[in-house]
């Protein structure tokens, strides 16, 4: 039975094929009939159970749609009504539904003529309706082939041409497409939905926190009232396939295994996406992957040999606070005042990476980074563009003038007394804040008093003297090297300095002045953080938003001022406000976003170009976003090795790290070294705008060979299918849920099997694949 | 055509003879995608293109472009515009490059070239931070939010009218990383490398035959995958993926390489920089490259400036000139345009660690060849180099001039991904007069 009808299938595919002869390889060890029989074997136990079948290559509403009778694979729809069984299914569950029947030899009859219409054979529909109602005397039938006439006309109206139907088909490779069975182009160019009537919502409050989905539902009611007002129509929510892998990728770094794609699509409990998106943010992955965001973001990407700053020892601070969530604030608030040295205490390399540069320079990045303002052109001459003043630029430096980035060295090696054996740099509060040209204002009128932007003069109050003071005393003991510098001198010279401190502005009194730098950045974090300086909170919203969605709120990301407003201002103003109340929760941010329906919209659809961008970039559909080199590499690993290659990777990287950090020859495998040293190469290779994390990883040339060729990626494949074939999982779907977390296509299936690729080559394929690399 | 009996398997096969067939014929571009990137980015939209400009070609010859990226910004002062016996001077002093021609007596090699040499003066903009210079300077156009600009690099490749010349990339950068394509797509983005060193990863592992038939397949699903999503990632990644195969099959990719070329090697000096220039006239001059970029860094010289751009100094100065002199000899100047520039100046005012610090108020760039009227200076700065005297240059009107150099219509319109109209220089630049001569 079984090889009948391979044999039968290997017939209707390969005549095909044959047509194009000359431009391909023709199947050399494993013949097309070969591998259509491996599909047949792998796809028929899993056809055994239909509900599961059209679960994995179907949308979200179909689950529920489609049951199946073991015995004959007819289709049954839990929903009596016909139409609009068949409305609610894509033109890719249709197709798939069309398959199964034919695979299983079932009557299919109502499910060809589908399949039919959904490739745009119109002619042939009519023709095949015309030439049953001749035949058929079946009162029920004819009434069926009435019904579905019917349905297909309104499907096939001048809105809906049945050349979109067949765009989709083709474009259906993506194995869920749309769950609303409108094809999509003709969703996207239909009117906009009517704007849904406003949800009563009352925000969070600290200590009485909105439960996360009760959140998100009021952003997508916000979301989907200002679309409507824009006259976009949003796309529908993806499929299983293409949440798991986005939200993994998103929260994790990680795509999921295979095991975990058939799991989450066999797991038929209610809220399933919700309780995954909090599983995965309690992952050690989640640490490591924002950890890496963090870190290019704060100072860049850096090779190891830099003693201005070590991004072993700020990646591993980074990747703790964000394995223990500490609140956001408190991990500012490290950064701008930890002092000492920077190969010893991770949250000095912000301040020693960049006050070793200009302090007008740090003070642009700073307002950048964690306020979304570019005060930056107001160094030299009041903002062009907004509207900070020479005078705004200079007093907000003045809270970082007296901190220093100094370079320190040790030649300790006795063959070689002038070899540098250990090079980094201390960042300290200085006596005064003039003395180098890189901090100095222009002129000497620019001197001015700290002052935060829009904000009065800042002057240390007693209480925080006195902390600081206790603090001298009884250094913290889980950060010695912060304090170090504050020995029993600096607290006299406090002492002085407090006296005559409401006045003396700029700490130069003639006192040591060391603590009164420390007193200024911890005027500076506290004014930053503060939840009266909104940009705070709106800017750390803004810059999680557009790293999940691609897009900002507000664009240019770090450029928020009342001129420049969010697509979308109550996303704004709610996810700004329910971020303060939470103490700062950036994993509760996050859970929000993630359990929108915003961010669960499907990537595909139709629509121009200039449509398209507009639907992208007010939160309409989902974009397609590039992995960054770190998720690409970490994805390859896992694809090909397993879950335990990947986890022995980010362990590997995490001790590569902590081998940097205390200077020890840490024994690290030799593979993370070479994914390390590859990452560092793919990352050279790119383009300027992609290095200064500006644009996105469009893909360079040499990233190409580099995929293509390099024994790095082939030999992954080789060890990957021997490890599949090992576990007797060695077969196309397999095969892709462990690349592109989903299974393949029928059409997919058969056009591997028409080029006769053997695993390896299909493996090749995947891993090069635009989707492969692409967050979607 | 629909003759086959209606029995089941009749009508199975011939859907999927339908939807395969259809892929396969259509090459498997299946929706307006590619057509409309194509159409709007690739050939330029209607509005007001070439056809309703009035721009009158000038006298630019160039076929090629070398630009020699100065990363970190150079004085003026230390370079082009020297102010010796000043307090500003940096204690660098003045040589004759050509007959009223002045530059610093750090370049004597330069010096000897300098009837190709046209030095702008007192050229300025706004930008002071790197990135954002280092975007202007690269693209003509400030940052702005969700326009992807395309980079000098990617204009004079896409804009070239006889299209690619080999399977060399068009764009190459050498010892530093190019600016993107933006608007024009992945095509036209660059190809970074090192200087002089082998191709890393150039060879396939496996026979071309099976190279291809892998391929094939590739670029099949990924055309359904662009087509699907609509994401010009996905287009540009295959696009991407071609040009890789091109140049790996090249025997041109061996110009990249410098192993056993010492001899020639040996006129332009023995760094990095002199390697790029080197490796840069070879792909210009045999290999059918359009645009190569040559970074140098360093020029950020916040402390000990005089040490630091002595080293500079002598660094670009022999293969700088080497390169104009080769050029020169064989005749390719006329149509190589060679700019040399940083994102920004730095201040005549020495600080107190004896650096200089950004200035892009007052700055100097210098070109040659490409048809430019050499041994001049066009502008000036004023006496202590902090202004321009007289009338400034700014960004804008020196891309109208690039663009003039290499007969690119400067109002040309294309379209931004989100549909907005950019012209290839921004509008109401002017052309910097007397470069032509």
């Amino acid at each position: 039975m079984l090889k009948k009808r391979a044999a039968i299938l290997a017939v209707l595919v390969a005549p095909i094929f044959a047509l194009h002869a000359a431009d391909y390889i023709p199947p050399s060890a494993e013949s097309a009939a070969d591998l259509i029989k491996l599909r047949l074997a792998t796809d028929l136990p899993r056809l055994k159970q239909p509900s599961v079948m059209i679960t994995m290559f179907g949308s979200l509403d179909s689950v529920k749609l489609i049951g199946a009778d073991n015995q004959n694979l007819t289709v049954n729809y839990k929903e009596k009504n016909f139409d609009q069984a068949w409305s609610k299914m894509s033109v890719q569950d249709i197709v798939t539904v069309a398959d199964v029947c034919f695979a299983g030899d079932a009557q299919g009859m109502l499910s060809e003529l589908d399949y039919t219409f959904a490739t745009g054979q119109l002619q042939r529909a009519h023709d095949l309706i015309e030439e049953k109602l001749k035949t058929t005397t079946d009162a029920k039938i004819k009434q069926q082939l009435d019904e579905r006439m019917a349905y297909w006309k309104v499907k096939t109206t001048p809105q809906h041409p049945v050349a979109v139907s067949a765009a989709s088909v083709q474009t259906g490779f993506n194995g869920g497409g749309n769950p609303t069975g409108v094809p999509a182009e003709a969703a996207a160019s239909s009117s906009p939905l009517a704007a849904p009537a406003k949800i009563a919502f009352t925000p969070s409050e600290p200590g009485k926190l909105k439960p996360v989905k009760e959140v998100a539902a009021a952003l997508d009611n916000a979301i989907e009232i200002d679309l409507a007002e824009m006259g976009l129509r949003p796309e529908a929510v993806c499929d299983d396939p293409a949440f798991l892998r986005r939200s993994s990728l998103d929260l994790t770094g990680q795509i999921p295994t295979p095991e975990e794609v058939i799991g989450f699509f066999n797991d038929n409990t209610p809220g399933k996406r919700e309780k995954k998106i909090e599983e995965m943010l309690k992952r050690p992955e989640y640490a490591d992957r924002w950890a890496t965001f963090w870190e290019v973001l704060l100072v860049g990407r850096h090779t190891r040999d830099n003693a201005e700053v070590d991004t072993g020892e700020l990646k591993n601070w980074l990747r703790d606070e964000f394995a223990k969530n500490e609140p956001y604030d408190k991990m500012v608030t490290e950064l701008l005042t930890a002092s000492g040295e920077n190969d010893k205490n991770g949250p000095v390399n912000y301040l020693s990476y960049h006050l070793a540069d200009t302090l007008p320079n740090t003070m642009a990045h700073l307002s950048q980074t964690f306020l979304g303002a570019r005060i930056g052109c107001a160094q030299c001459h009041d903002h062009p563009f907004d509207k900070w003043t020479q005078d705004d630029f200079w007093g907000f430096s003045s809270f970082l003038a007296n901190t220093r980035s100094e370079r320190k060295e040790l030649r300790e090696d006795p063959k070689d007394p002038k070899k540098v054996t250990r090079a980094w740099h201390v960042v300290t509060d200085q006596q005064t804040r003039n003395g180098d040209g890189r901090y100095a204002p222009p002129r000497a009128e620019l001197n001015l008093p700290p002052r935060g932007l829009d904000a009065p003069v800042f002057k240390p109050d007693a209480p925080a003297k006195t902390a600081l003071k206790a603090e001298l005393k009884k250094p913290d003991e889980k950060k010695p090297d912060a304090n170090a510098k504050m020995d029993k001198g600096m607290e006299k010279g406090m002492d002085k300095n407090m006296a005559g401190m409401g006045m003396m502005g700029m700490g130069g009194s003639g006192g040591d002045a060391g603590q009164m730098g420390q007193l200024y950045r911890r005027g500076l974090a506290a004014w930053i953080t503060s939840e009266k300086n909104e940009k705070f909170a709106q800017s750390v919203v803004n810059r999680i938003w557009r790293e999940m969605f691609g897009y900002g709120l507000v664009e240019p990301v770090d450029d928020i001022r009342p001129k420049n407003p969010p697509s979308h201002p109550e996303v704004m103003s709610i996810l700004a406000n329910d971020f303060n109340a939470s103490g700062r929760d950036l994993k509760r941010l996050m859970a929000i976003i993630a359990n929108t329906k915003a961010y669960q919209r499907s990537a595909n659809g139709q629509g121009t170009k200039v449509d398209r961008m507009k639907a992208v970039r007010n939160a309409a559909r989902a974009e397609v976003r590039p992995m960054g080199p770190e998720m690409l590499f970490t994805a390859i690993i896992k694809a090909c090795g397993g879950e335990e290659k990947a986890k022995a990777l980010m362990d590997g990287l995490r001790k590569r790290d902590q081998a940097d950090m205390d200077k020890k020859n840490v024994a690290v495998d030799q593979t993370v070294t070479d994914v390390y040293n590859l990452m560092q190469r793919f990352i050279n290779t790119s383009t300027a705008e992609d290095r200064a994390g500006k644009l996105q990883f469009e893909g360079t040339v040499s990233q190409a060979l580099m995929m293509m060729h390099s024994d790095f990626i082939n030999k992954a494949i080789r060890d990957g299918i021997s490890r599949f074939k090992k576990k007797g999982q060695a077969d196309m779907i397999y095969i892709f849920a462990a690349t592109l977390g989903r299974p393949p296509t029928p059409i997919e299936s058969a056009a591997f099997a028409s080029y006769g690729a053997d695993l390896e080559g299909t493996m090749w394929i995947l891993l090069n694949s635009s989707e492969f690399v692409t967050i979607h | 055509m629909f003759n086959t009996p209606l029995t089941r398997r009749g009508l199975v096969k011939n859907s999927i003879a339908a939807t395969l067939g259809f892929m396969l014929g259509r090459n498997l571009i299946p929706s307006a995608w590619a057509a409309d990137e194509k159409g709007a980015a690739l050939k330029g939209t209607g509005v007001g293109s070439a056809a309703t400009s009035d721009y009158t070609p000038a006298k630019g010859k160039a076929k090629n472009v070398i630009l020699l990226w100065m990363a970190g910004g150079p004085s003026h002062l230390d370079t082009f515009d020297p102010k010796p016996g000043t307090k500003f001077s940096g204690g660098v002093n003045a040589i004759e490059a050509a007959n009223g021609l002045q530059i610093s007596a750090k370049f004597p090699k330069l010096a000897a070239q300098g009837r190709h040499l046209c030095v702008l003066r007192g050229v300025s903009s706004k930008e002071g931070d790197h990135n954002n210079a280092s975007h202007l300077m690269h693209t003509g156009y400030r940052e702005q939010s969700g326009v992807q600009f395309p980079s000098l690099g990617s204009i004079v490749c896409a804009e070239a009218k006889d299209g690619p010349r080999s399977e060399l990339p068009s764009y190459v950068s050498i010892n530093g990383s190019g600016y993107g394509a933006g608007l024009y797509g992945a095509d036209y983005g660059p190809f970074n490398c090192s200087a002089g060193q082998p191709i890393p990863d150039l060879k396939a592992p496996m026979s071309d035959v099976i190279m291809d038939s892998r391929r094939d397949l590739l670029n099949k699903l990924d055309s359904y995958y662009a087509g699907m999503s609509g994401a010009p990632l996905a287009l540009e990644h295959r696009q991407t993926y071609e040009r890789a195969v091109k140049l790996a099959r090249s025997p041109l990719a061996k110009l990249f390489e410098t192993k056993g070329e010492e001899k020639s090697l040996s006129a332009y000096g023995d760094s990095g920089f002199g390697k790029a220039c080197y490796v840069a006239k070879r792909l210009i001059s045999k290999g059918g490259v359009r645009f190569v970029e040559i970074g140098q860094g360093g020029w950020d010289t916040h402390a000990k400036n005089d040490e630091s751009t002595k080293n500079l100094c002598t660094q670009v100065d022999q293969p700088f000139a080497r390169l104009l002199e080769e050029l020169s000899a064989d005749g390719l100047l006329e149509s190589t345009l060679v700019v040399w520039m940083g994102e920004f100046g730095r201040t005549p005012d020495i600080n107190a660690g004896g650096g200089r610090d950004h200035y892009p108020r007052c700055f100097s760039i210098c070109m040659a060849g490409g048809g430019v009227k050499g041994g001049q200076a066009v502008g000036k700065s004023n006496a202590s180099g902090h202004e321009p005297d007289g009338k400034a240059i700014v960004i804008p009107d020196f891309y109208y001039t690039l663009a003039d150099a290499c007969g690119i219509d400067p109002t040309k319109i294309r379209e931004s991904a989100e549909g907005r109209p950019i012209q290839v220089v921004d509008r109401g630049a002017k052309a910097v007069p007397g470069v032509f001569g």
